[in-house]
């Protein structure tokens, strides 16, 4: 029986109906993955001091600084209780070069000193050996000793103790990933000779000792990355007298052109002078402090420099995603400017003679005993000849009755068993006695002029839809003001711009003019989605009919006051508009009218509905790291920039539509709750769309714009008694018979 | 006008191609959306767009949310490891001062990886038969070959009788210079000490491997 069948697919939509929530995991994890792989660089790049050595911090006191260090040799073993230090042996200079490896510059000193059969120590800082591992092989490979500098240049007495064994592990990893070997010598950036050590530079170097190292100072400074001239890095560099010097000069952080010059003239000098050139351990006399690197550190290296490569690629296409990201925003804004003023300065002109035919208007209606009485009267009082055909669509609060006892003249009252919204429209329409049909929404509260508004663009034998002008009733709290805002700039603004390019993809459902015989052409209202308007409009788009836009046909409804509520219904919508654009995908490639829909109507909704949403957790993310690594007044900046436009646009929206400005001081807070459930609707959306899951308003018996069918709940504002079986049984027969009995 | 009446209720399984309105029927809706003759059709749809009532799309995608999120957590842990990670460093003994006797002497006490020790030596002569590449192979291009004698006093790392078994101190007898390839384990050059004699102050350019 008929009660049987609509109560079956219930049970079996339930067993398949599970909610599929993967999809919150892997976002969530996404998510933290990219700020895990954001922080990495962040920490990396961000980091990295160019201008280094001369900008250290003042020294401080250097009381507890051993006497043996202060004033002994510049490598210190700095382990036990019992530190010592070892000089270069004497006429022998060690040659160390920080800062590296650098891609410009330090191919240039490696072949001068191959040139002059010199070895060198490179001191390389672990980020760019992880950028170049060519380079550090070729420095392994040439003869050369590496050390390490750290892994982002940082000054390592200023860091609590675990962040100074991070970065020199981290160092280590760079290394040994790079060239397969692992090295004990260890220059902390910013230092100078033994003289400059003070207490926290001490205990720095102290720390590294335990963990294996030897430190490296510097006993003759060539000050080469102040740049000071050719021969001044030749006067700084040359020893004074006979004893061993290990020598600081740099070949990266900067134009080392002055640097590599010197060299050519000071190697040659210096050895025909008497002096050695030597790595530092060879200076020292030492044994080997780079060996090579066990195969699970190599490896271990490898995934390190590998982690740091994908970060770099990853933060490379998220630029180039926000840029297009503002690119397009901007574009978008300037186009629905300039289409909004094109458009009202053409609405000035009507549309033709003055349309007097009387109209059909159809009220769906499920459950609407709140809002009907208001709505019904409103079309009633309407200054426009009109017949109001309610559809009850099976309701169980008795929305039909409640109609029939208002007893207004012209208003008729059909009953259907539950079928959906579609289908009552259909019904409704079936029923019309006119030629020009308005489809409303249950709770929709209509001007006096707004259906005579809605009719006069049907002069124009070509139009065959009409959108009126939406507008939300309840604009107090937060959430009301900002759909508020949305509606008049969001989808006021851009119905204007669809307009002008024939490409409109949405007559709303809460207030639509329509042309009986074209709705008919194309085989009444579908619900192949969940956005009967939206396919309805692009249906009839690319039949060859014109639809447009009235904002003079005002209408009023009620705009969901909890977030949940809005959460439901956004998701209805955005799904609905994701189906239905697929649905009419066709129109891309057609010619005509159905291409202007399929071109611009459709790649509208796709970049700004589907596709620019998508960015949203992107932007987000990034604006934190933005926030945290990079300078975040810049990024404050862009963010005020991006809000300044929002609100240029909907201050014109506002003049256009004749709102009093004064809601939009909520438009900066929008960024912060409004646009993630926004984003993550459309996440939601395309999710649900890819899985193919059957959404609950799915099944006919429920629809509704903005109350939640969780059941047959009685709307909250009134409360309803609950309606007995037996009285919906009898409802449910009358259902049959009763259509029937209208026409 | 009569070709736009239609009846309210249609059959409930029509499949009629040319019909226009969705059947109110429990099940999914309409079979045929219907298309304008201005149109060129859309396909006729078995039900709401994008549902896949087999579930074979959820499996799929299900499938490949289970994939990135392996992936992900694979980096995750990468990330976390190498954080974690790093290789243990130990520094070679750094020779001390030279005390005046000569006795042998440890550095401060990191375990090298030397492999085996080697009796002091006198002055001039240093150079144990470690395995340990280094400058003790400095044979090299002393330039000044005078300088070496002084020097090797002047700097205490280069004093031969410091010779710890694990440095190499062979400089003692030639001016340090440039030491061959660290990655190169020369086995000891130095075993002898041989090589350091013919490495006297001047001697050889070259320096010595084996």
């Amino acid at each position: 029986m008929s009660r049987d069948r609509s109560r079956t697919p219930a049970r079996r939509a339930n067993a398949r109906d599970v909610p599929l929530r993967t999809h919150w995991l892997v976002l969530c994890t996404l998510v933290v993955t990219l700020a895990v792989a954001l922080v990495l660089q962040g920490y990396s790049r961000h980091m990295f001091n160019d201008a280094a050595d001369g900008t250290a911090a003042p020294p401080g006191p250097s009381a507890s600084v051993p006497a043996t260090v202060a004033h002994g040799g510049p490598v210190v073993a700095a382990a036990g209780d019992r530190p010592h230090t070892a000089r270069p042996k004497a006429r022998t200079i060690a040659l160390t070069f920080d800062d590296g490896p650098d891609p410009k510059w330090t191919p240039q000193v490696l072949d001068v000193l191959r040139r002059n059969h010199v070895h060198a120590t490179f001191f390389v800082v672990g980020t760019l050996a992880a950028q170049h591992p060519e380079l550090l092989r070729r420095i392994v490979a040439e003869g050369h000793q590496v050390g390490i500098h750290t892994f982002t240049h940082a000054e390592l007495a200023t860091l609590p103790p675990w962040y100074q064994s991070l970065e020199l592990r981290q160092a280590q990893l760079a290394v040994a990933g790079a060239a397969g070997v692992t090295t004990s010598l260890l220059r902390p950036p910013y230092s100078s000779g033994n003289d400059a050590v003070d207490d926290a530079a001490w205990r720095s170097m102290q720390r590294a000792g335990q963990q294996g190292y030897l430190t490296v100072l510097t006993t003759q400074d060539s000050e080469d990355w102040q740049r000071p001239g050719v021969t001044r890095i030749i006067a700084n560099a040359t020893p004074h007298g006979t004893a061993g010097q290990i020598l600081l000069m740099h070949d990266a952080g900067g134009d080392r052109s002055q640097t590599i010059a010197a060299l050519r003239i000071l190697l040659p000098e210096l050895k025909a002078r008497g002096y050695h050139f030597a790595t530092v351990s060879a200076a020292v006399g030492m044994a080997d402090p780079v060996k090579p690197a066990a195969t699970g550190d190599h490896w271990q290296g490898l995934g390190l420099i590998w982690v740091l490569r994908s970060g770099d690629l990853v933060l490379t296409v998220l630029d180039w995603l926000m840029l297009a990201a503002g690119a397009l925003s901007v574009l978008r804004a300037v186009a629905v400017l300039v289409a909004a003023r094109r458009h009202s300065r053409a609405r000035r002109s009507p549309w033709g003679p003055p349309v007097t035919a009387p109209a059909s208007v159809i009220v769906p209606a499920y459950n609407e005993s709140a809002g009907i009485e208001a709505a019904v009267r409103s079309l009633v009082a309407s200054d426009h000849p009109v017949e109001v055909i309610v559809v009850d669509d099976g309701s169980t609060d008795s929305t039909a009755d409640l109609v029939e006892s208002l007893g207004l003249p012209g208003v008729r009252v059909i009953r259907q068993r539950n079928a959906g919204k579609p289908a009552a429209l259909n019904t409704g329409i079936a029923a019309a006695s006119h030629d020009l049909l308005v489809m409303v929404d249950g709770d929709t509260v209509f001007e006096p002029d707004a259906v005579r508004m809605l009719l006069q663009p049907f002069a124009d034998a070509r139009v065959g839809a009409v959108s009126g002008n939406a507008k939300v009733v309840n604009r107090g709290g937060l959430l009301g003001r900002w759909q508020h805002i949305e509606y008049v700039v969001g989808f006021n603004l851009d119905r204007r711009l669809f307009d002008l390019g024939q490409c409109m993809p949405t007559v709303p459902g809460a207030v639509g003019g329509f042309r009986r015989k074209a709705v008919l052409r194309i085989g009444g209202v579908s619900d192949d989605t969940l956005a009967e308007d939206t396919d309805l409009t692009m249906a009839l788009c690319r039949a060859g009919w014109r639809v447009v836009y009235e904002e003079r046909a005002k209408a009023w409804t009620e705009a969901p006051a909890s977030l949940g509520a809005l959460w439901k219904q956004r998701y209805r919508w955005c799904y609905g508009t994701l189906q239905a654009m697929w649905k009419h995908r066709g129109a891309l490639l057609q010619r005509g009218p159905a291409g202007r829909l399929g071109r611009r109507g459709l790649g509208y909704l796709l970049l700004f509905q589907a596709l620019l949403p998508l960015l949203g957790p992107v932007v987000d993310v990034f604006t934190v790291y933005g926030l945290i690594f990079l300078d975040p007044v810049r990024i404050i900046g862009l963010w005020l920039a991006f809000v300044l436009v929002q609100v240029v646009m909907g201050l014109y929206a506002f003049r256009l539509d004749h709102e009093r400005p004064g809601p939009l001081w909520s438009l900066p807070l929008q960024q912060f709750v409004y646009r993630q459930l926004m984003y993550l609707v459309v996440v939601q959306s395309v999710f649900t769309a890819l899985a193919g899951t059957r959404l609950r308003w799915q099944r006919m018996e429920r629809y509704g714009s903005l109350q939640v069918p969780t059941g047959p709940t009685p709307p909250p504002a009134v409360p309803v008694p609950a309606v007995p079986t037996a009285l919906a049984d009898t409802r449910l027969h009358e259902a049959h018979t009763a259509p029937q009995a209208s026409e | 006008m009569s070709d736009d009446t239609i009846s309210i209720l249609p059959p409930a399984d029509s499949t009629d191609s040319t019909l226009v309105f969705p059947v109110p029927t429990t099940g999914p809706g309409s079979e045929e959306t219907g298309s304008a003759p201005t149109a060129t059709g859309s396909a006729p749809t078995a039900g709401p767009v994008f549902v896949d009532a087999t579930g074979r799309r959820r499996r799929r995608v299900r499938r490949v949310g289970l994939t990135l999120l392996v992936l992900a957590a694979g980096y995750l842990t990468l990330v976390v490891s190498t954080a974690l990670g790093g290789p243990t460093v130990d520094a070679p003994f750094l020779p001390l001062p030279a005390p005046p006797d000569g006795t042998e002497r440890h550095a401060s006490g990191h375990a090298p990886s030397v492999k085996h020790r080697t009796a002091p030596r006198s002055g001039g002569k240093a150079g144990s038969g470690s395995r340990l590449p280094d400058s003790a192979v400095n044979a090299t291009q002393s330039g000044s070959a005078a300088s070496s004698a002084s020097s090797v006093s002047a700097s205490p790392s280069s004093v031969s009788s410091a010779s710890t078994s694990a440095s190499p101190t062979g400089s003692a007898s030639a001016g340090p210079s440039a030491s061959p390839s660290p990655g190169q384990t020369t086995a000891a050059p130095t075993a002898n000490g041989k090589s350091h004699a013919s490495t006297a102050p001047g001697a050889s350019h070259r320096p010595v491997k084996s």
